[in-house]
Parts: C-alpha cells; structure tokens; sequence
C-alpha cells in the first residue's frame, strides 16, 4: 500500500526532477550542438551584481533585470567558469538522477577530481549560483543542499518524508524540523487552516504548550531568527499548494519586520530564486508599532543603530506600503520596541488567550 | 682630496709622511682589511688605465694575487702601458704628494695616496722591499730595467737596492709588492667585485686575474676603441673656492688680479672683471702675490652674486652609451640592456656634469643573495667604481627616490636587476676622503633620477612585452587544455557522443590571441546589441513569470541604470519571441 502511495503521489516530485534532468541535459546538447556547427560555445547568464536587482512591485519580490553576463569557451577568463559549469551540470544531473543531494562542500570536495577544480569554495558557490541561474532552477532542484536546517513546525499536516508519513503533530514537542531537502517532501495531507510563523521558538513552545494548533486550528512554526531557504520553501509551498494563509509574528523591531518581511517579498540577494521562495501573500500580524501602544507592552529604547534600520526600511520598495510606513513612522516616533515574548507581563497564557485571537479576527481569520 | 691633505702637511710640516699615515691612515682609505686590498687595486688599475690611454693604448692588465700565510699576500700587477723611464720609477712609486698641482681635468683620480700609498702599505705592513720591471720605448728603441727598491719614508724619496737591465718585448709595467694586514673577499666591497665592476665602465680594457685560490679570470675586452683623453678645462667661477683663487694667485705668472682671473677661470670677460670690481670695490689692478685671503673671500662671494655663461663642457668625456652597453653585456649577459648618456649640465651653478645610466635586467644582472638574485646598484664617478659608503651617495639617494613600481617592478630588492650610474666631471663632489660617495646635490639627484627614469621606461616595455608572450603561450594553453575535458563533459552531459572539435579550438585562440594583441574582436560588437529573453521567463513550472505582468517599464523607470537597455527593448522582444524557448547560447548572433 505504501508503494501505490509512493508512486501516485510524486507527481510534484517526479515532475520536478524530470523537469531539471532535462534542464541539465540539454545545456550539454546546446554545447554540443555549437560545437558541431562549428560555433564557440557562450553562455548569457542573468547578472547578480546589485545594479541588476530590481524590485518587481506586480510579483511583489525581488527578480534580476536584464542585464547579463558572459560564459565563453572563446573567453580566456570565462572558460575556467563554463567549464566548472559543465561539471557541476554533470554531477547534478547525477544527483537527481539518483534521487540522492550533496552540500556544495561536498561537491567542494568531489571537483578535485575534475578536469577543471576549484580553487576555493567560494568559486564552487559562484558556479553554483550560474548553473540556477543560467537554467532557473533552484539549488534544491539540482540537488545541491544549503547546510543548515530549516525551522520548526508543529501541527495537523502530513508529510511525505522519503519513505517516512510524518504528522508534524505527532512528532514530538519540538514538531516537524524542515528538511534542506524540503523539495522532496510531499505534502499528503493537512487538517489545517492557516500557518501562524514565530520568530523566536521561545514563543513556538508558548503555542505548543498553550495548545494553540488545535485552538485556532493552525500550522505553528517555529522560524529561529531570519528564516532558511528550506523554511520559506516551505511556507511558500504550504501557502501556494495548500492555500493555507500565513501569518507572521515577530519582535516588534526593524529586525523583526524585516525577517518577516523576507518571508514576503524575498531578498535581494537570492533575487534569482524568489520565485520559489517569497510567499507574496503572507501577513505580517504583528508586533507592531500600534500593538506596543495597544497592549502597552514593556518596551526597550531604540537604539541608534534601530532608528537607522527603520530608516532604510522606509526607503525599501518591498515597504512602500501604507501599513509599513505608518507603522514605521510610529515606531520612530515612541521611539520605542517590544520583543514578542513581552506579552508574559500579563501571564504567560495572555498571548493565545487574548493577543493573537484578537489580531486574527482583524485579518479576519477567526 | 688630495689637495686637502697637501694644505694640511704645509701646516704639518714637522710631522713624516709615514707618521701622519699611520695617524691618518683609515682617513686616506685604506681601512679595514678588505677595504685595503681594494683600493690598492684601485690605484694600479686606475694608474695603469691611465698611462696607457695617455699613450692610445687598449689597457691590458694582468693581476696574480698570491697568498702566503693568513692575511699575507703577494699581488704581481703588469700593464701593457707606455712603462716608466728608469729615473721616474722611484718618484712614481716611492714620493707621496708628487706633482699635484691645480688642474680642472676629468681623472679617475687616487682614493688614497696613489701608487706610492700601495708601497707604503706594504712597506708599513711587511717590511719587504717592492720590485718593479719597466719597459719603454727612448728614441724609438725598447728598454727595460729590474729594479728592487724600498721607500725612505722620512725624506719622502727611493731607496734603490737593485737594479738590472734589459732588453724587454714589449713595454710596460710590472710591480710586485707583498701585504699583511689585508684580505681578499667576494663581497660586495672586495677586491674582486672591484674588478668586476672596473670592467663594466672600461669596456675597453682587458684584464686577466689569478685568486688567491688560483682561478684564472679573464674579463675580455667588449670595445676596440681608447677613449678619447679628457682635456683640462679652466675651472668656472661658480665652481671655485676662495682656497683655490689664493693658490692660483701664488702660482700665477700674471701681473694684475684681472689677467689672473681671465686667464685661470672660463666665461671671465672684461665686462665680467668690471662687475666684480664694483662688487667687491677690489682694485683688480692689484698683484696677484699680494692677494689676501679675506679679498679671495670676496671674490668668491661676488661670484656666487653674478651671471655667467655655463661652463664649457668640451672637458667632458662620458663612456657613452654604446660602450657601457657593451660593457654591461659582456660581463652582465642580461637579458635586456638599455643605456642612456645625458647631456651635460651643471650644479652649484657652475661645475659641468654628466650623467650615464644603464638597466640590465636578467640573465646574470644583479647579485646572488643567498641564492637568489637580488637588484644591485653599481656606482661609477668618471669610470672608477664606488664601492664604500653607499647609503650616503646621491646615486643610492636617486635610485631609491623612484617609484619602481611605476616601471613595472614590483619588488625591486628581489629583481634581477643591475643598476648602473656613472657621473662624469671635472669635479665630482665627494662626501668624504675615501672618495666613496658623492654628495647629493639637488641638480645631481634630479639628472640621475630624469636618466633613471627613461631608461626604466624602456625596461617597463620590454617586461611588458614579455608578460604578453607569456600571457599568449597561457592562452593557447588553456584553449588546449580546457576545451577538449569541456567537450567531452558536454557530451557526457548531453549523452552523445564527442564531436569534432578542432575547429572550435582553433577559432578561439585564434581570437583570444587577436584579442591580446589589442585587434578588435567581432564578438564584443555583438556583445552590444545581443538581445535575449530573461531566462527566468522560461520557467514553466507553476513559478512562471509572468511576460505581461513583469511590466519592465516600472523597472526601468526605478533605475537610471536601466534606462541604456531601452534601445535594446524591441529587438530583445522579437527575437525572445522567435526563438521561444529556453535559449541558453546565442546560436543566432554569433555568424550571422
């Protein structure tokens, strides 16, 4: 029973990997195909210098312009980098073909035996980063795995996890950790109505324990700071194939906002990857200006280097919105911030007793 | 120098010549063991050049250093010169402070006290006597003696013990003379490197030399020609001292103050005289006899206050550059040699002056430190090598002022490099008794610093140029190295098999060289109006962008920087339309 489930529902998957393989595959054949008509071999690969990303206020995320740059076989400087390319491309492909990922530091490792090696690893991540580019794939896609884990989740959502069915209730306090290989993950099943995301997991074991997930009837992730690309894969995918709704809420500072705020609209830096990564219609709940007002919440000064920060982000294009700079406005003004666990000043039990319940019926969740 | 010690034995008259020198004698050069064997090579070589280019012969020298016992040598030294006339012999070797007089003359010029210095050394050090074998030519018939003598230091004449005639082959002189007290050295400040650096500015001699350990050296001769002799030129008046206007006026046979000076100086005209005399209110009708050293004084001092002409430089005979640069090659074997011979211009506003400098780079140019070659600096001042006291000299002062960097030398210390500087005058203004460095005078460091520079110009070129063959044969090498392994991968990749790929290799080095050799290559032409669909547009998967929506003309508008690629908007549009699909190279562009 296991296998009919195994092979009816990795259409995502397998369509995905397919998808790639064919990707990879046919980079060899254009090279090929230049060569045996006599043509030397070049590659247009989107540019990633800062000057060529740009904010796409219709995606709401970040994307590269048009700007390109240049792999030549006929480059003396470009044809070290193609040639990487080609190799990596190759030792993708394998990868996918065996279903299996590597680090990049593996791969590190393994071009030493290549035609062409690397000198260092920060050439390795460079050519990582073309052959995405170059092809639109993601790393996950190509099998090539970030280091770090992604966060926490909690709650009624069924996993496919290799041969494993995990309920992310099920699975002990600290929930579901999401995998770096979270592309691989099918999503069977969810009881679910919405994602409620935490900064802290300070704040992700308040909600386990104050048994949030069955009152409000949600997904509990837990972020640990700025999320991981596995994380916000994750809720983009909970978010686009589930339709669940997300909701984020962090310390109530720039830095806050801004964690939230890459969730939404994604960074510049991975502006190549955005695509599958920002979750454009994600909430940001709170703690906001208004909330620290509100609720009258302990607060802390800003510090210079706050008020800086808030500054910049009201420049940002991804806060250009009436909401970001009223409250940014407004925290400038109190001069003040609240981190989202000082809620306890009214018991431990008031912020999913009171604060959340309150803030979802205003985004008309509840 | 020696004018300064001459001054000084008319005050010490009391005092004997050996006395003062055993005082004196690290003043008068011969300090330090090392330091000594040098300049007594100095002084025969210098003196043996001299005789011989006096007479137009192509020195010939031939020096055999013997060691008996621990610091005890005995040093043959014999020239193919003019020789020296039987009764000339002891005065040539045996008085000190012979025939000095006032002369304004480009010479090699003594470092001590010239060859009868060397005797006294000996003398002083070893109580042996000196044999001298001579051979010259009296009414055009050859004749030689032996003769053995020592020096009677206390009334500064010979002492002969032997002499014996003969009929010789050919003339020239032949000395021997036993030291204590000295040492021969490789280093840097040795006897050897002495002669090594001697032959770089005098291409023109030869010079055959035995160590001590019985290697035979023979650094051959790299030009045919004697230089032409320097003439003597009257002294400018800028560039006297009022020590010099008093001796002249003792020496002179001139009546008056002005024939005196027209006579002993150059650019003194009667107009000239007529302005020194208001300036200074001298009767310059005066004797000469009676000149007194506070109107010498003024003389001087008016000098400096008046406009002359600058002196003449007929005086003035450089190596060349030619010559240097044979000199330079023969004993350099440099890779790359440049040489550059300055006109002659003055410091102090009127002692004439010429620089000469030369850049050998490679092959045996610099000096090996402890097995690797390092840059070396080699000092001339009219042809004779200054190998003490560098740190002080103008040459190293000027050297070490120049950006190198500038020339394309990173690290100059770690260059095979040889510098080579020569300063040519009538008057080279040394820093200290042992003649060993000149004084940095602002005219002199800024000319070898302007002749420096030109001819580093031409060494940056020539590294340049040899970086870029360099850089060529890398080239071709990475095409042949990388393209094949590419290749194959591709095919790995796109699971077919190797196509032949011998004309792609050959069209991109042809280009890559095309390129380093500055041609315009067509592909950077394309590079301007190549038009592609953005790559991102193509995924297809549920992450596809999308075209209407991506609205470029609010990106373009948010940065200024976009704004250049509206040119290129509607050919990018086209062609991403016709080639539809994912377009990873640019297939159509590229012959088209």
């Amino acid at each position: 029973m296991a296998e009919e489930t195994t092979t009816h529902k990795h259409t995502h998957k397998e369509q995905r990997r397919q998808y790639t393989f064919n990707k990879l595959k046919a980079f060899g054949q254009e090279i090929i195909e230049d060569v045996e008509k006599e043509k030397v071999p070049t590659l247009r690969i989107p540019s990633r210098g800062t000057g060529n990303i740009v904010y796409d206020p219709d995606k709401r995320y970040y994307i590269l312009g048009d700007r390109f740059g240049k792999r030549s076989l006929g480059n003396v400087k470009q044809i070290r980098k193609l040639g990487q390319m080609v190799y990596v491309a190759n030792f993708c492909k394998d990868l996918v073909l065996r279903d299996k990922t590597a680090t990049i530091r593996e791969m590190y490792y393994i071009s030493e035996g290549w035609g062409i090696e690397f000198n260092n690893q920060q050439e390795s991540n460079i050519v990582g980063e073309d052959l995405e580019v170059a092809l639109g794939a993601t790393r996950e896609d190509l099998g090539l795995m970030p280091e770090e884990d992604g966060a926490s989740v909690y709650g009624d959502i069924t996993l496919l996890d290799g041969e494993f069915e995990i309920n992310a209730a099920r699975a002990g306090k600290s929930g579901y950790t999401i995998s770096p290989t979270i592309d691989q993950v099918e999503l069977l099943d969810c009881g679910a109505d919405f994602v409620l995301a935490v900064e802290t997991m300070g704040m992700f074991h308040r909600l386990v324990q104050e048994d949030a997930h069955n009152r409000f009837n949600c997904l509990i992730v837990g972020l640990k700071g700025q999320a991981a690309r596995a994380t916000r894969r994750f809720i983009k995918r909970v978010n686009e194939e589930l339709g669940l709704p997300v909701y984020i809420c962090n310390d109530g500072d720039p830095w806050g906002f801004h964690i939230g705020q890459v969730i939404i609209s994604g960074s510049a830096k991975l502006a190549h990857v955005n695509h599958d990564l920002a979750t454009p219609d994600a909430k940001f709940l709170g703690v906001t200006a208004t909330d620290i007002i509100e609720y009258d919440l302990p607060t802390d000064p800003l510090k210079d280097i706050d008020v800086l920060r808030l500054k910049e982000l009201s420049k940002d294009p991804r806060y250009q919105t009436e909401f970001w700079q009223t409250e940014i406005k407004k925290m400038l003004k109190i001069g003040k911030k609240a981190e989202q666990q000082s809620f306890s000043k009214y018991g431990l039990e008031y912020v999913v007793d009171t604060y959340f319940p309150e803030k979802l019926r205003q985004f008309g969740q509840l | 120098m020696s004018q300064q010690a001459q001054e000084l034995f008319e005050n010490f008259d009391q005092l004997t010549p050996s006395e003062f020198f055993r005082k004196n004698k690290q003043m008068l050069g011969f300090s330090g063991k090392i330091r000594s064997l040098t300049i007594v090579f100095h002084e025969l070589i210098t003196n043996s050049f001299d005789a011989a280019e006096e007479a137009g012969i192509l020195p010939e020298i031939r020096i055999d250093l013997k060691q008996l016992g621990k610091e005890h040598y005995l040093l043959r030294h014999s020239d193919n010169g003019p020789g020296i006339p039987e009764e000339f012999v002891t005065q040539v070797y045996c008085q000190m402070f012979a025939g000095s007089k006032f002369r304004n003359i480009q010479s090699r010029g003594q470092q001590g006290l010239g060859c009868s210095g060397c005797v006294l050394l000996s003398q002083m050090t070893t109580g042996e006597s000196t044999h001298v074998i001579s051979g010259w030519k009296e009414d055009g018939e050859l004749k030689g003696v032996k003769m053995e003598f020592k020096m009677d230091v206390k009334n500064n004449v010979g002492d002969i013990i032997k002499t014996e005639h003969f009929t010789p082959e050919s003339t020239g002189v032949c000395i021997q003379l036993h030291f204590k007290e000295v040492s021969y050295s490789l280093a840097e400040q040795g006897a050897f490197e002495y002669i090594r650096r001697t032959m770089i500015a005098n291409p023109h001699a030869k010079i055959t030399f035995r160590d001590p350990k019985g290697h035979k050296y023979i650094f051959k001769r790299a030009a045919e020609i004697v230089p032409v002799l320097p003439k003597e030129v009257l002294p400018h008046p800028k560039g006297v001292t009022a020590d010099d206007i008093t001796h002249i006026a003792k020496t002179t046979d001139k009546r008056n103050f002005k024939s005196m000076l027209t006579t002993n100086l150059s650019r003194m005209s009667s107009k000239k005289i007529k302005e020194l005399q208001e300036l200074t209110g001298i009767d310059m009708k005066k004797r000469p006899k009676n000149m007194t050293w506070a109107e010498a004084e003024a003389i001087v001092e008016a000098f400096g206050k008046m406009k002359f002409m600058a002196p003449p430089t007929s005086g003035l005979i450089p190596i060349g550059e030619e010559q240097i640069e044979k000199g330079m090659k023969l004993i350099l074997k440099p890779e790359f040699i440049t040489t550059i011979t300055r006109a002659p211009v003055t410091y102090k506003g009127g002692v004439a002056f010429i620089v000469e400098a030369g850049i050998a780079y490679g092959g045996d140019a610099g000096r090996i430190v402890n097995e690797q070659r390092k840059s070396e600096i080699l000092r001339f001042a009219n042809r004779v090598p200054l190998t003490f006291d560098a740190g002080s000299c103008a040459i190293t002062e000027a050297l070490k002022s120049i950006d190198w960097r500038r020339y394309g030398l990173r690290d100059l210390d770690n260059t095979p490099l040889t510098l080579f500087v020569n300063i040519i005058s009538t008057q080279v203004p040394y820093l200290s008794t042992g003649k060993q460095s000149i004084a940095p005078e602002p005219e002199i460091v800024h000319e070898i610093r302007q002749a420096t520079m030109k001819i580093a110009r031409k060494l940056q070129r020539h590294i340049r140029s040899k970086k870029a063959e360099k850089e060529k044969a890398m080239r071709s090498k990475i095409f042949e190295d990388y393209v094949p392994v590419i290749i194959e991968e591709a095919a790995s990749l796109a699971e077919t098999g190797v196509p032949d790929y011998k004309p792609v290799l050959a069209k991109v080095t042809r280009r890559a060289l095309a390129e380093l050799m500055g041609e315009k290559v067509e592909e950077e032409i394309e590079e301007e109006d190549y038009v592609d669909s953005l790559l991102e547009e193509l995924d297809e998967f549920g992450h596809v962008v999308d075209k209407e929506h991506s609205s470029r003309k609010d990106r373009v508008q948010e940065s200024d920087l976009d704004e250049a690629f509206l040119d290129d908007e509607k050919p990018k549009k086209k062609k991403s339309k016709k080639t539809g699909q994912s377009t990873l190279f640019d297939s159509e562009d590229q012959e088209e």
